[in-house]
């Protein structure tokens, strides 16, 4: 036997109260002095032996009335037992909905079926039942009301995300564990998928604690599959993407399955249009991926979904995958020239316009990217924001007031790159740009200029604008400014082959900042002319002009968190899922901050575009979500695996119309208290009756 | 000066022994009032003459014989006799303290003897007084002299019991001194030895004294009324009782009924009289029913 509130049971020293309060009675008498002795002595002699029997009796119940009362408080539970009116059970469902429960099965998905099977669960419940239903992700208050725990199992959303299903069953037996009922039991209806059970030692162990005091009911769905194919990464290869210029996409492939597959077509979509010929894989074994390369165009300015598919297997969530890219007519770069020189070959921009012009003269006018160059005493006339990005180059230094304006600039979005060069005075920049302001996360060495001798770069670790190491192999460095990192959080992009900093990239506000140590002319190395500098100037840019829709993209369960303009801050959004034109649409409000505002949006279960519609904005906004690459492989718990877990959970498998009315039906343990508190009603009549009938003069 | 007489001159004394008497002649004066025939007339008397009925008179008076010869209804008439003697014996024991109310068993008996007294002595009888416990404590031998009433006031006033009771022996040594016959009136609760106690009662009346037994008890000992938990000390050296009285009540007045009744019928089978008083009955009343045996005893 054991009791739900077994502290209760220090009630159980209440029985001495009955026993104190007779031997207090026993102590307090009235003295009277009385003649007729004779008679009293007859009379009690006649009756003593009664009125110690009656004494006792009535003493018995009434310590027996609070020894039960106090058990009953501590509601004891009888194992083994079943049937017992008022006995509770405490329950708790989680249906897994991780992106691999979409997995497709003969009639449904592995969901409907898990459905099917907290349905049956539910009916095998007694009436009273406290049921806290969970899906992977979200767990609802406990309810007695089966009827509502129904409904919300038919709520229980698909979703493209992956589950921690040890977090979720901690989760639900923590709620368990602080309820007060004779049956406690916890069902997981999952497909066993191995990838979400994290390490199976740990599982193993934690599951044992669990079943220690909850039973534990492990239902199984799905059939296993043996090929899945899956999209395991899309990168949109230009880094400018501009109105109605190619851009190629690369595409992983990979196989999941323990099948070869071949003939694999990769097909491409651009807003849910198909573009271009499917890019065909000829043979992917087992566990391999490949690429596939793709060019998309996009027609129109603005947000555009660009989706790579491929022929839909059993596991479909990753057989699509969306990213959304902004097209552009126009990028202008303000270029800033530090040494204009006497010829236009001889000035510090001369490469860097060609570089990001790379056409001839005549069509330069149409080009998407529009370099402008002045001079730093023009500076004053221009107007910052017309700019997608601004080029100080060989700049000796910084006027004060266009320090102020380029901060403002860059925290509202705009993008920095800064070239040495032998004009640049370190002070001016350090003084304004990188303590002042901090929008350089570096400070330039006030040494005299630092000759490196030849010297070459190369890509850094994480490689982030892609260059081709190869490429960056033939280009020679002659000089460079020395970089002092301070506390500023930056990343290097390039490094000089003796692991000096070349390149770093930084985040200030909405913009980005990028700081260059040697000359964008050949005054200190030869890359303007090297092949590898027109990607590079490009790629500067791209990621600059990107960075306005960094964080557009986001798997699915991240919150997405995306900086639009300031003077968007209060106003509200409604966000509509765009495969599901039928859905309901989310509403929200762009909350402010203080160079910008943020949209905020955290139901990002399911995988594809979102269309985000701002009161007072015309053009739409775009993200997309893409499933989590760590569901695609199908790999099941194996029966050995579930053999393990057997030893202390019980396994069920649910099948497609399975009988109902299979779980619950070894519910043993029953909860005593209304039997109980029948005999302590019974106990108090008799104590009632008792004291009444031994109190009547005899 | 003997030591009789400087406790008759204690002013104390004196003011308990009149207030005593003044109650006594208060009672049995108030009682005589109402009634229309002299209480004196009637027991131990002679007769003296014929006297012609009249409406009121005792029909238990008419002389039947001269009815018969002469058809005319005629009343004897007695004369009074002076020698006739009154034996007062007060129980005076401790168990005759206890008193519920204002007033104690001791207390209302002694009120009950002042009255006997007073109203025996003003019918020129005598009267003597024997206070006893375990034995007789106070005496005063009979006299039919009024002045001798203050003296039976101050005794009764000044008595304070201090032992038990043993009735028997006393009423058997009273039955051996009474040389001349007379009334033997026993006032006490009776809470004694039954057996014992009518042995002495047949002891009297083998002796030819008429005897009452005027039993007086307090209202909580007939009514038993106690609650909770009652601790019952014995007045006459008893063990301690401990008790809830309302569990036993009924049994306690089983058996005091029963007692009181086995006492009635025992007295009344050795023609002896019994009168029971309650300490909260007016005295009048004790003393009406008194002369009421003493009229049908006479008649």
């Amino acid at each position: 036997m054991n009791f739900l509130n077994q502290a209760l049971l220090w009630g159980l020293a209440a029985v001495s109260l009955p026993i104190i309060i007779h031997l207090l009675n026993r102590r307090r008498f009235r003295r009277e002095p009385w003649a007729a002795m004779r008679f009293l002595k007859v009379s009690v002699e006649q009756n003593q032996r009664r009125m110690k029997l009656e004494d006792w009796v009535l003493l018995l119940v009434r310590c027996a009335m609070i020894a039960l009362l106090a058990l009953l408080m501590a509601r004891p539970v009888m194992e083994g037992l079943s049937g017992v009116p008022g006995s509770k059970v405490a329950a708790a469902i989680i249906v897994d909905n991780s992106a691999s429960m979409g997995t497709r099965e003969t009639e449904s998905t592995r969901l409907s079926l898990a459905r099917e099977a907290a349905h049956a669960i539910l009916s095998g419940f007694p009436g009273g039942t406290s049921v806290a239903l969970a899906g992977a992700f979200h767990a609802h208050e406990a309810s007695n009301d089966l009827e509502l725990v129904a409904a919300r199992i038919d709520e229980i959303p698909q979703t493209d995300r992956h589950a921690d299903l040890q977090r979720s069953l901690e989760v639900a037996a923590r709620g368990l564990e602080g309820q007060a009922a004779s049956v406690k039991e916890l069902y997981l209806v999952t497909d066993a998928h191995a990838a979400e059970w994290g390490s199976f030692g740990a599982l193993e162990a934690r599951l044992r604690d669990i079943a220690m005091g909850i039973k534990v009911h492990l239902v199984t769905v799905g059939a296993p599959v043996r090929s899945n194919l899956a999209i395991s990464s899309l990168r949109p290869a230009a880094t400018l993407t501009s109105v109605n210029q190619p851009f190629r996409i690369d595409v992983d492939v990979t196989n999941h399955g323990d099948v070869p597959m071949s003939a694999v077509p990769v097909k491409l979509l651009v807003d849910g249009q198909p573009e271009g010929e499917a890019w065909i894989i000829d043979e992917l074994q087992p566990g391999d991926g490949q690429s596939a390369t793709l060019y998309a165009t996009l027609p129109t300015p603005g947000y555009h979904r660009v989706t790579v598919a491929l022929k839909g297997d059993k596991m479909p969530f990753d057989d699509r995958r969306t990213v959304v890219i902004k097209a552009r007519e126009e990028v202008s770069v303000l270029l800033v020239d530090g040494d204009p020189g006497q010829e236009a070959r001889d000035s510090e921009t001369f490469f860097l316009r060609h570089a990001l012009a790379p056409v001839p003269e005549e069509e330069q006018t149409d080009y998407p990217v529009q370099p402008r160059i002045v001079s730093i005493s023009d500076l004053a006339e221009e107007d910052l924001n017309r700019h997608h990005a601004v080029v100080l180059a060989n700049v000796a230094d910084v006027p004060l007031g266009f320090a102020d304006r380029l901060s403002r600039y860059v925290e509202a979005g705009g993008g920095l790159i800064v070239f040495a060069g032998g004009n640049l005075r370190p002070e001016s920049y350090n003084t304004l740009l990188h303590r002042k302001h901090g929008l350089l996360p570096v400070a330039f060495s006030t040494d005299d200029e630092d000759a490196v001798g030849p010297r070459t770069v190369v890509p850094a670790e994480t490689n982030p604008l892609g260059l081709d190491s190869d490429l960056l192999a033939g280009v020679v460095f002659r000089k460079k400014l020395g970089l002092e990192a301070g506390e500023m959080e930056y990343r290097p992009a390039l490094r000089y082959d003796d692991g000096g900093l070349a390149l770093t990239e930084s985040e200030y506000g909405r913009g980005k900042v990028f700081v260059f140590n040697s000359s964008a002319d050949l005054e200190w190395n030869d890359f303007a002319i090297r092949p590898a500098f027109v990607p590079f100037v490009n790629r500067l840019l791209g990621k600059i002009v990107q960075n306005r829709e960094a964080g557009l993209n986001v798997e699915a369960g991240q919150v997405l968190r995306h900086r639009l303009d300031v003077g968007l801050a209060g106003r509200p959004a409604t966000i509509y899922e765009m495969r599901d034109p039928e859905a309901l649409g989310y509403l929200t409000t762009l909350a402010g901050g203080e160079s910008s505002s943020v949209l905020k949006f955290d139901r990002t279960g399911r995988a594809g575009a979102y269309q985000v519609a701002i009161e007072g904005e015309s053009e739409p906004l775009l993200f997309s979500t893409r499933a989590s690459v760590r569901e695609s492989s199908p790999e099941l718990l194996g029966s050995e695996q579930l053999g393990r877990l057997g030893a202390f959970v019980e396994l069920s498998r649910w099948e497609s119309m399975s009988k109902q009315g299979s779980f619950g039906m070894e519910r043993q343990g029953a909860e005593l208290w209304w039997p109980l508190l029948l005999t302590v009603i019974l106990f108090g009549a008799i104590e009632i009756v008792l004291a009444q009938w031994f109190s009547r003069s005899k | 000066m003997d030591a009789e007489t400087r406790k008759l001159l204690d002013p104390r004394a004196i003011a308990r022994a009149e207030a005593l008497g003044m109650n006594a002649r208060f009672i049995v004066e108030g009682y005589m009032a109402g009634e229309h025939k002299s209480p004196y007339r009637g027991f131990a008397i002679e007769f003296a003459q014929h006297r012609e009925y009249a409406p009121g008179d005792d029909v238990r008076h008419l002389d039947w014989k001269v009815q018969a010869k002469t058809e005319r209804y005629y009343i004897k008439q007695y004369e009074q006799e002076t020698n006739f003697v009154a034996h007062l014996l007060l129980d005076g024991s401790e168990s005759m303290k206890y008193g519920s109310g204002e007033i104690s068993k001791l207390e209302y008996g002694k009120m009950m003897a002042a009255c006997l007294a007073y109203l025996i002595l003003h019918q020129r009888d005598s009267v003597a007084l024997g206070i006893f416990d375990e034995e007789v404590q106070e005496y005063l031998p009979r006299s039919d002299n009024r002045d001798n009433l203050f003296r039976i006031m101050d005794r009764l006033a000044g008595f304070e019991p201090l032992r038990g009771t043993r009735l028997a022996p006393v009423l058997h040594g009273m039955a051996g001194q009474i040389k001349r016959k007379g009334i033997v009136i026993v006032i006490s609760d009776f809470f004694d030895d039954e057996e014992e106690l009518l042995q002495s009662v047949q002891h009297l009346r083998f002796k030819g004294h008429e005897v009452i037994l005027m039993q007086v008890l307090d209202p909580c000992e007939i009514d038993f009324p106690f609650t909770g938990n009652v601790e019952f000390e014995g007045l006459e050296d008893l063990p301690l009782i401990r008790t809830r009285p309302s569990q036993i009540k009924k049994s306690y007045h089983r058996e005091f009924e029963e007692f009181r009744e086995r006492l009635r019928a025992d007295v009344e089978r050795h023609q002896c009289h019994f009168v029971g008083a309650r300490t909260d009955q007016p005295l009048d009343e004790v003393l009406a029913n008194y002369l009421t045996f003493r009229k049908s005893t006479a008649g």
